[in-house]
């Protein structure tokens, strides 16, 4: 009976917790429809005027357009280095290892602000230009904790003895790693490229201090959020963005998943 | 370390002061011996005794810090495992899982760039050879253990080694799969005539299946000898303890008289054994051991019973062609172990009861 009681509690409990941390985000699809400049109840009318708005404003587009770029090319760099660095520390014993791992995961708890301040009189005092190129090095630097922490897991429950098995039969290291481990390893590599591309898309305050002329989207928003008239298109580009990086989460998840199957792991954790 | 040497068969391995360290801790110390062509040799010693880095030394995956591994006359140093006539079954397998069955199987062929026509056919007899025709397009992760273990057998024997390496290939299957695999694999080894190193820590698995045998402890070969030997003619207390059940009984020698030892056995009493019981001499710590099977209860007073003990029985274990009793020596503390085929025991024998043992002096071995 008492345990009962206990998890009517327990319950609404976990109600008013979902309800206080989602709720937000889901006012943002209600007032993209809302027939009104004005952001607060009572609704007017259902209307799709606000995304047309989105996909006419120009600027709007190219921001976009230079978020997907940086966002592409931050996952493919980030996803590469992080390969390097989870294979080193699954499968080598190096001297300063802890050290150097423990280096490649700090920008993951360091405070963004200090990191894009630092690169900023990094980048200037090296005479550089901000552009999108000073941006996907500072996101690659973000993102970089995330895939390496993604692959090593992944190369963590890649069973040796495939390697040395395919080592054994003839293959050379290089065919090794291209036939056996790239391919058992694929799903931690998907969800790596999928993971970074989310960070990067929506990153904001590095983008902020390394953007030049160029803004990527978030930049492009936070411009916007001075114009009130604008914020109902702005709302109606967030419920786009969370759509896609929901369907990019929960893809990354799937994979995440088919690898742990793969290597015989039990399914522990994760996003969903 | 006692080697015997055969002068027909030609070594296929030879193995020269093998060293290898993990820092300070010595995994093998200076081993030497060969492997003969066409042989069945077991490495068979408890885990931590070096018999499994012995084996990835011949494969090529642990370099040595001293010593020189020959295999078919070439020597082997700094040539990677892929470039080495051995190939490997792992104790897990290592069945890729991204592939099927044939792909598996055709791996090492494709790695050597073979035709397509090749390969096919070669897959096929390889299956055959393992009883897993027709399996080719089955995924690798839809496959029991029996199954993995054969797939792996087939992708190693399809490139035709010259020496396979068996990694505890048997300790993952349950009992009676493992019975049957052993005997697969002694007939498939005879009928393909490769050399097969097997380490196991299983000294049952090692006495049917070999050859020889190199029991290995703390990183050295105690006994390296055919099965028989092995179990007749254990070289000391270690070796005899982990080949089978041995009995040891507290020994004093009262002379010596030509080359034949007079002892006083504890529990038993005083006999002559020849020095060939004692291939090492007497010494101070030596032991007298007997197999529990060379005691007999005597049942049948028409027996012959060339030498006779007084025991008490303390405890009795049934298996149905045989039974094991715990017998207390009279005027001694000592236990002493007696196995007994049933179809000898005319009538019952039960805790407690007052027994008689017969046992033979030259079934005596004098071990240090």
């Amino acid at each position: 009976m008492a345990k009962a009681k206990q998890s009517r509690y327990l319950m609404v409990y976990i109600g008013i917790f979902l309800v206080f941390l989602y709720s937000p985000a889901l006012l943002l699809p209600i007032f993209s429809f809302n027939d009104s400049t004005i952001v607060a109840f009572p609704l007017g009318g259902f209307t799709l005027a606000w995304f047309i708005e989105v996909f006419k404003t120009e600027p709007l587009l190219a921001a976009a357009l230079n978020s997907l770029l940086v966002a592409v090319i931050t996952s493919v760099f980030a996803t590469i280095f992080g390969i390097f660095a989870a294979r080193a520390s699954t499968r080598y014993q190096f001297t300063g290892k802890r050290g150097i791992m423990g280096l490649i995961m700090v920008p993951m708890v360091l405070p963004e602000i200090i990191i894009g301040v630092s690169l900023l009189v990094v980048v200037l005092q090296l005479g550089f230009n901000l552009s999108l190129t000073t941006i996907i090095l500072g996101h690659i630097l973000l993102c970089l904790p995330f895939c390496t922490a993604i692959l090593s897991a992944g190369f963590q429950g890649l069973d040796r003895s495939f390697e040395e098995a395919s080592q054994d039969l003839g293959r050379s290291r290089l065919e090794t790693f291209w036939y056996i481990t790239l391919p058992l390893v694929m799903p931690a590599i998907i969800s790596s490229l999928l993971i970074s591309f989310t960070i990067s898309l929506d990153e904001f305050i590095i983008a902020f201090f390394l953007s030049g002329t160029d803004a990527t989207l978030p930049v492009y928003i936070w411009g916007q959020l001075r114009f009130p008239t604008r914020i109902p298109i702005i709302l109606a580009l967030g419920t786009v963005l969370l759509l896609v990086s929901l369907t990019l989460l929960i893809i990354a998840e799937y994979f995440r998943r088919i690898g742990a199957r793969k290597t015989g792991n039990e399914i522990k954790g994760g996003l969903f | 370390m006692k080697q015997e040497t055969n002068s027909e068969a030609k070594p296929i391995i030879r193995i020269e002061s093998i060293q290898k360290n993990y820092g300070v801790i010595e995994a093998l110390k200076s081993i030497s011996f060969n492997i003969n062509q066409g042989e069945f040799l077991t490495l068979l010693g408890p885990s931590g005794c070096g018999k499994t880095t012995l084996l990835r030394v011949i494969a090529g995956f642990e370099i040595p810090n001293a010593g020189l591994v020959e295999i078919d006359g070439n020597n082997m140093e700094g040539i990677p495992a892929n470039q080495r006539p051995t190939n490997m079954v792992f104790q897990s397998y290592a069945v890729f899982p991204h592939m099927t069955v044939g792909k598996n199987v055709a791996y090492g062929l494709r790695a050597r760039k073979a035709d397509r026509q090749t390969i096919s056919e070669e897959v096929n007899k390889a299956l055959a050879m393992v009883g897993m025709e027709g399996f080719n397009d089955r995924p690798s992760t839809a496959l029991s253990g029996g199954q993995r273990q054969r797939v792996a057998l087939a992708r190693a024997l399809i490139l035709k080694p010259k020496v396979l390496l068996l990694d505890e290939p048997l300790s993952a299957l349950d009992k009676r799969l493992r019975e049957q695999m052993q005997s697969e694999l002694r007939q498939l080894q005879r009928s393909v005539g490769i050399t097969f190193i097997l380490v196991t820590h299983d000294q049952e698995e090692a006495l049917t299946m070999s050859d020889r045998i190199a029991v290995m402890f703390d990183g050295k070969i105690a006994q390296l000898a055919s099965p028989k030997e092995l179990y007749r003619r254990p070289t000391n207390i270690q070796v005899a303890n982990f080949v089978g059940t041995m009995n040891f009984l507290n020994l004093d020698l009262l002379a010596q008289e030509g080359g034949d030892l007079v002892v006083e056995i504890e529990g038993l009493g005083k006999t002559t054994l020849t020095i060939d019981q004692a291939p090492l001499g007497y010494q101070s710590n030596s032991m007298a051991g007997i197999r529990p099977e060379m005691f007999t209860i005597i049942t049948n007073q028409g027996q012959a019973k060339p030498m006779i003990a007084k025991g008490r029985i303390a405890e009795t274990q049934y298996f149905g062609d045989m039974t094991y009793f715990d017998a207390n020596l009279e005027g001694t503390d000592r236990v002493v172990t007696i196995s007994m085929r049933n179809s000898d025991i005319s009538f019952d024998i039960n805790i407690g009861d007052d027994v008689e043992i017969g046992w033979n002096p030259n079934s005596i071995l004098v071990l240090n």
